[in-house]
């Protein structure tokens, strides 16, 4: 019976979000305006994406991640 | 068994994909709606199929017939015995029986829970509805070590028992197979 788990955690996946309720009171302008925000973040990571433009890696103090599991 | 798995899921290690996350408001709240679909959705579900096999149960389960009396269900051999102590008008059900042996009934209910939680532990992995839930797990030993942990231990607790009295030796459980729960 324990793996019947499994199906109904793959179902919830694709239930919408917006179909739960959010837990307490957050002002809708700061949710419009992180929104806005995370946009700018994204317009620039696209666009310095290989930091070519990094001051750091001018200095030559920009430590290159490795590739793959850069966090080990 | 909760600290069990908090500390294995604890032990998750970052991945690339976390920077491509949005940042957290400062006001936002620590349960995102994401979350509360899926804790709404197991305790759902696992409330129902524990409720249904706590009072369906008696009338579904099959009684284990290796089990001499008065280990199996004494009343008609052929379901379960009902592991309440008492039926709703009060009357002795399993009260009479539980000096001799612990509720077979309620030791597959509590089965039941445990490998629930055990398997929504893997499905807890990936936060975001990533499908693969179990990606990456082989990099994860302390994970590993604790998933092979808590199931040897529910093993040991629901199938170890004494010859004579059939009670497991750990915990008031009755005696049950692999396969029940």
């Amino acid at each position: 019976m324990g793996l019947v788990t499994f199906p109904i955690n793959f179902g919830l996946k694709f239930v919408p979000d917006t179909w739960c309720f959010t837990m307490g009171g957050e002002p809708s302008n700061e949710v419009a305006a992180a929104a806005e925000e995370y946009q700018e973040l994204l317009r620039i990571a696209n666009k310095y994406k290989f930091r070519q433009g990094s001051n750091s890696k001018k200095l030559g103090q920009y430590i290159e991640n490795k590739q793959g599991d850069s966090f080990k | 068994m909760d600290s069990l798995a908090s500390l294995a899921l604890a032990t998750e290690l970052p991945v690339d994909e976390l920077l491509h996350r949005p940042p957290y408001r400062k006001r936002e709240y620590i349960i995102s709606r994401k979350m509360v679909k899926h804790i709404a959705g197991q305790s759902i579900f696992q409330a129902l199929v524990l409720f249904f096999f706590v009072f369906v149960g008696p009338s579904v389960i099959k009684e284990d017939q290796n089990m001499p009396a008065p280990y199996t269900n004494i009343k008609n051999g052929e379901y379960i015995l009902s592991g309440m102590l008492n039926d709703f008008d009060l009357e002795p059900l399993y009260s009479k029986y539980k000096h001799i042996t612990p509720s077979r009934h309620l030791s597959i209910i509590f089965n039941m829970f445990v490998w629930m939680q055990i398997f929504n532990m893997l499905c807890a992995r990936k936060i975001n509805d990533e499908i693969n839930f179990l990606e990456g797990i082989h990099t994860n030993a302390m994970f590993i070590a604790v998933l092979i942990f808590i199931i040897g231990l529910q093993v040991f607790v629901m199938t170890a028992y004494h010859y004579e009295t059939k009670i497991s030796l750990a915990f008031s459980t009755h005696k049950l197979g692999l396969t029940e729960g």
